[in-house]
C-alpha cells in the first residue's frame, strides 16, 4: 500500500529520520511505535506532505508522492488525524464534517446555495459515530473527547483508502481507549481502509496492530508482528526497558 | 418565530433607509451615503479578514483603483456603462495579480506585504501627475444623468450597498464559504481534507477585491472626485477599525463599525486633528471591553446563540 523508501530529514543539525525504510501492508493495521523524538510525527508530516525529506522517497500504490501538496495527497486516498485535536474551531461539529464533504463532492467553488448533499453526508457521519447532540455546537465549545471524535469522523468523510492517525488515544481517559478502539477496528473494516498509526500506549498496539514498525532517534530497529517485537532485546531495551 | 422577526427589523430598516430623502436634511443624507459606501468598503474587507482570516492592510487600493479607473474612462471617452464595469474589473486584476503572490505567505508577512504593494500603488497614483492628475486628484467627475441630484446619489449608494451586502451574505454561507472560514481557522486541516488553500485563499482576496471595487464606484457617486488620499494606508486602516470595532465574526459587525466610526468622525469633525486619537480610543475600547465587536457584544448578551452560530457559520 504505502512504501517508505530511505526517508532521511535532519532539522538544523538535528538528524530526525536517517534512511528510513519500510512498508505498510495494504488493508490491515500498522502501528509505528517509539519514545518521544523517535521521529515519529516528522514521518507523518512527510507522508501527508506538510514536510520534505532530503532523502527517499514515499510511494503509495506505486505512484510516487513525495513532496507532492499536502491537499493533492489527501485527495490521492490518504486521510488523517492529528495528535491534538486540530479542527476548525469557530465552526460547528456539522460543518467540520460537511467542510470535507464539500471538497470530495467537488462544490468548492459553489458561491451561492448549499450543498445538500454534503450536509446529508454529515448527518449520516454524525448518526454513525453518535455526534448528534453536539451537531450544532461549535468546536471550542466541545469537549476533549468529541474532537477526538471529530478528527476520526472528518478523516473518514475524505474517503481515505489510507488513515494516518497521529496517537488516537492521546489524551483520552483510560476507560474510554477500548471504545476509540472498537471504533477504529469497526470503520477500518466496514471501509477497507488501510490503518497507519503512531501509539506510545503498547497494550493498545498489541490489541489492534497487525504489524509494528518501532523507531529510535530516527531509526527502524524494528519491523515485524507485535509478538515478536515483544521478544526483540532491541524493543525491550529503547521502549520497554523504559519501565523494567 | 426568529426568522420572521429578523427579517421584519431587516426590511422596516431598509424602508427606513430608502425613505430618509424625505425627512433628512441634505447634510444628512451626505453622511448616509458615506456609511453606506464605508459599509461595502468594510464587508468587502472582511470576507478576508474576518472569514478569511487574512490580514490585508491594503483593501483601500482595490477601492481606489476602481474609482479612479471609473472617472479616468468617463473624463476620456464619456461612456458611463464602460467606466462602470471598467471599476471593479481593475480591482480585481490588481487583486489576483497581488493576490497571487500574497497566498504564500501567512500571518505577520502577509500583512507586511500588503502593507508594501499599497503604499506601491499609491506611489504610483500621487506622482503620475500626467495620468491621475497627480496630488490633486480629479476634482470633478462626470456621473451619468440620472444621477443628479444628492438624493439619486443616495439612493444609487444605498442600492449597491444593499444588493452588495446580499451577495457577500449568501457568499459567506454558500459552501465555498464554509471552505474560507476552514482556511482561515486552520490551514494545515483545510490541506488534510483536501482543500486547495491557495486557491481557496485566493479566490477570497479575488472576490473580496472585487467588491471593494464596486464600493469604489459608490464613493465616486458620493463624491464626484477622487484623490489619491483614497488609496492612502490611513483609508484601509479606518475600515480595519471598523471591522473590529463591529465585530469581524458577524455579518452586521463591519456595517455597525463603519456606522460607529463615521458618525463619531463626523460629530467630531471640528476637532478634526484629534480624529486619529478618537478612533485610537475607540478600538482600544472595544479591544478591551468588546473583543467580538459591538456585534457580537450585544448578540452574547442578549444570548441569541442561534442567531450568532447561523450568522458565522
Amino acid at each position: 500500500m504505502l512504501q517508505i523508501k530511505d526517508i532521511s530529514k535532519s532539522f538544523e543539525k538535528f538528524l530526525a529520520l536517517s534512511n528510513l525504510s519500510f512498508d505498510v501492508p495494504e488493508g490491515k493495521i500498522t502501528a509505528l511505535i517509539g519514545p518521544n523524538g523517535a521521529g515519529k510525527s516528522t514521518l507523518f508530516n512527510i507522508i501527508s506532505g506538510h514536510l520534505r525529506p532530503e532523502k527517499g522517497k514515499i510511494v503509495l500504490k506505486n505512484k510516487d508522492i513525495t513532496g507532492l501538496s499536502p491537499h493533492i495527497i489527501s485527495s490521492l486516498g490518504i486521510g488523517r488525524t492529528f495528535q491534538i485535536p486540530s479542527l476548525f474551531p469557530k465552526l460547528t461539529v456539522k460543518e467540520n464534517i460537511m467542510a470535507a464533504y464539500i471538497v470530495r463532492n467537488g462544490k468548492t467553488f459553489k458561491f451561492f446555495g448549499i450543498d445538500r448533499k454534503s450536509e446529508m453526508a454529515a448527518d449520516s457521519i454524525i448518526d454513525k459515530m453518535n455526534l448528534s447532540e453536539v451537531s450544532n455546537t461549535p468546536v471550542t465549545s466541545c469537549s476533549y473527547g468529541v474532537g477526538k471524535e471529530l478528527e476520526i469522523a472528518m478523516a473518514m468523510a475524505t474517503n481515505p483508502k489510507l488513515l494516518l492517525m497521529d496517537e488516537p488515544t492521546a489524551g483520552i481517559p483510560k476507560t474510554e481507549v477500548g471504545n476509540i478502539i472498537e471504533k477504529i477496528k469497526l470503520l477500518c473494516e466496514l471501509e477497507h481502509i488501510t490503518v497507519f498509526f503512531t501509539e506510545h500506549d503498547i497494550s493498545f498496539v498489541l490489541s489492534i496492530a497487525s504489524k509494528i514498525v518501532v523507531l529510535n532517534q530516527g531509526e527502524l530497529i524494528f519491523e515485524g508482528v507485535p509478538k515478536e517485537a515483544m521478544e526483540s532485546s532491541d524493543v525491550k531495551e529503547i521502549y520497554l526497558g523504559k519501565d523494567a | 418565530m426568529k426568522f420572521n422577526r429578523k427579517v421584519y427589523i431587516l426590511l422596516i430598516l431598509i424602508a427606513a433607509a430608502l425613505t430618509a430623502p424625505l425627512v433628512l436634511d441634505s447634510y444628512s443624507i451626505l453622511v448616509l451615503s458615506e456609511i453606506f459606501v464605508t459599509a461595502l468598503f468594510a464587508l468587502s474587507l472582511n470576507l478576508v479578514l474576518g472569514y478569511g482570516g487574512m490580514l490585508q492592510f491594503h483593501q483601500a487600493v482595490f477601492l481606489g483603483v476602481s474609482a479612479y479607473s471609473y472617472s479616468l474612462f468617463v473624463l476620456h471617452s464619456g461612456s458611463f456603462i464602460i467606466g462602470i464595469v471598467l471599476g471593479p474589473a481593475v480591482a480585481v486584476i490588481f487583486g489576483t495579480v497581488m493576490g497571487v503572490f500574497l497566498v504564500r505567505l501567512s500571518g505577520i508577512y502577509f500583512g507586511m506585504l500588503t502593507i508594501a504593494l499599497g503604499q506601491l500603488v499609491w506611489a504610483v497614483v500621487f506622482k503620475w501627475y500626467s495620468f491621475t492628475g497627480g496630488g490633486n486628484g480629479i476634482p470633478s467627475v462626470p456621473l451619468p444623468g440620472f444621477l443628479s441630484t444628492s438624493t439619486e446619489r443616495y439612493e444609487a449608494t444605498l442600492i449597491i450597498f444593499l444588493i452588495s451586502a446580499f451577495a457577500l451574505y449568501k457568499i459567506v454561507n454558500s459552501p465555498f464559504g464554509l471552505l474560507l472560514k476552514a482556511t482561515g481557522q486552520n490551514n494545515t486541516r483545510a490541506e488534510s481534507i483536501s482543500v486547495n488553500t491557495k486557491v481557496v485563499r485566493l479566490t477570497g482576496i479575488v472576490l473580496s477585491s472585487f467588491f471593494a471595487g464596486i464600493s469604489g464606484i459608490s464613493y465616486v457617486i458620493y463624491s464626484q472626485s477622487v484623490s489619491p488620499d483614497i488609496l492612502y494606508w490611513k483609508n484601509s486602516a479606518e475600515i480595519l477599525v471598523a471591522c473590529l470595532v463591529g465585530g469581524i465574526y458577524t455579518f452586521a459587525g463591519p456595517i455597525v463599525g463603519s456606522a460607529v466610526i463615521i458618525l463619531i468622525t463626523t460629530i467630531a469633525s471640528q476637532y478634526m486633528e484629534y480624529i486619529a486619537f478618537v478612533l485610537g480610543i475607540i478600538l482600544l475600547v472595544s479591544v478591551l471591553f468588546m473583543p467580538d465587536g459591538i456585534v457580537g457584544f450585544i448578540k452574547k448578551r442578549i444570548g441569541d446563540g442561534i442567531a450568532a452560530n447561523k450568522r458565522y457559520q
